[in-house]
């Protein structure tokens, strides 16, 4: 080595940490490395500490915590992207800028840490569930557009209803961005002018890393929040993420979301001619039996009416009879007569109101006899 | 245009003029005129039982 050499410069303890920290820097600005997490601790909420370890080497780890986007836990396996980094104290760490866990058994355990705090904090509730629209006219669909959930999904939408408007956002569905991907696009959703009336977010099948997004905690408060209401279908039957738990409705997969959305237009349209038909026959039903009713009332009228009439003309005779009993000219017919005077004609009851000499008139049944008193004798 | 006058107008007078006519002791002209008046109500009646028969049976074919 020449003595001008830098190495041969008298530094100071500061400028050396802050030459072999800058050398560092620059040969290695980012490494990910593998390892099993230990000695985790989390100090004042805000700053995490912790090692990845081998079998044989330890490295020390920080991170801010607002950057834990899985629980963590000693003994998880995680694949770390960091900047090393040399501390003023001479410690040598490295600065954790994004972190994803391998392993199902990681997976597993993060999911059931995460699972268990927010149900606590009640994000889950049955009783905060809220309906989905009958049939919805609009739609918003958060999917890869490239996935065979999406296919899957407009296929049978279409296939089964059509004419319903779907606002689509295409998002990241697995790796390190998609969670951010899906945050932003439910957030995008949500601040529409017209919203839709349903948000679907939904992707196919995949092993439990390529699901893992949709169970950070980021993507389930955003299903959890969204003032949309929420149907959420992540990979098949048997695979169950975090944002289903929080959504309003779980479906099994794409093709199920579709399915619980909208009705198969050909079964409602065979079911509403049946409905069509027995509401005929019922109304048929009813029409004939109002007009037999109405057929008996009106035989029952008849009668009634003609018994009525008989017994005006039974009244009408009757009185016609007693009318004839009570003709006071029938006396004549009996050989009676009625006896005016003349010219005045009035009726003569007595002896006493006629003089001789009067003049007469003599009613009989037959005629009428003018003649003149000659004799007048008392009964 | 004639008015019809109802069955119970009908029969409610000629009541009361057979009524008059059993119980007066008015002259034979009175009487006759009350006969002829009865006589006349009858017609009336008649009249208007034979037309309620004809409309009836008119209903009866027309349902």
């Amino acid at each position: 080595m020449e003595p001008d050499s830098p190495f041969f410069e008298i530094l100071s303890v500061t400028q050396c940490m802050e030459l072999v920290d800058a050398i560092l820097s620059e040969a290695v600005p980012v490494v990910v490395v593998r390892g099993e997490v230990g000695g985790l601790t989390i100090s004042k909420n805000k700053y995490v500490y912790f090692y990845v370890k081998d079998e044989t080497s330890t490295l020390r780890c920080f991170m801010m915590a607002y950057a834990m986007k899985q629980p963590l836990e000693d003994g998880m396996m995680v694949e770390i992207v960091a900047s090393p980094k040399l501390t003023a104290w001479g410690a040598f760490s490295l600065n954790v800028r994004d972190y994803r866990l391998v392993g199902e058994g990681s997976l597993q355990r993060s999911f059931e840490l995460l699972r268990g705090r927010l149900e606590k904090e009640g994000l889950f509730d049955e009783s905060k569930k809220r309906s989905l629209p009958a049939i919805p006219a609009k739609i918003g669909l958060i999917a890869s557009i490239e996935s065979a959930a999406y296919g899957d999904f407009m296929k049978i939408l279409n296939a089964r209803w059509g004419g319903v408007k779907i606002y689509h956002i295409d998002v990241l569905v697995q790796g390190q961005s998609a969670a951010d991907s899906v945050v932003s696009a439910i957030s995008q959703m949500n601040l529409r002018a017209e919203l839709p009336e349903v948000l679907v977010i939904t992707r196919g099948g995949g092993s439990s890393e390529d699901l893992a997004a949709f169970s950070e905690e980021s993507v389930v408060r955003a299903v959890a929040t969204s003032r949309i209401p929420t149907l959420v279908a992540i990979g098949h039957e048997r695979d169950m993420s975090l944002s289903e738990l929080a959504a309003d409705v779980r479906a099994s997969t794409p093709s199920n979301a579709a399915e619980l959305l909208v009705p198969n237009k050909l079964v409602m349209m065979k079911r509403l001619s049946d409905l069509s038909q027995d509401l005929s026959d019922d109304i048929n039903r009813m029409i004939r039996s109002k007009i037999d009713l109405m057929k008996d009332l009106s035989i029952s009228l008849d009668d009634r009416l003609e018994n009525i009439q008989k017994q005006c003309f039974d009244v009408a005779q009757a009185s016609k009879k007693l009318l004839t009993a009570l003709d006071p000219l029938r006396p004549l017919d009996q050989g009676y007569a009625i006896v005016r005077s003349n010219p005045d004609k009035t009726q003569i009851r007595s002896v006493k109101n006629i003089s001789e000499a009067d003049k007469i008139s003599v009613q009989l049944k037959d005629g009428v006899i003018h003649s003149q008193v000659t004799d007048i004798m008392d009964a | 245009m004639t008015e019809v006058r109802s069955y119970k107008t009908i029969k409610d007078e000629l009541d009361a003029v057979v009524d008059k006519i059993q119980a007066s002791e008015a002259d034979i002209d009175e009487s006759i005129d009350l006969y002829k008046q009865a006589k006349k109500l009858i017609l009336e009646l008649e009249s208007y039982l034979e037309n309620t028969k004809n409309e009836i049976e008119h209903l009866k074919k027309n349902k």
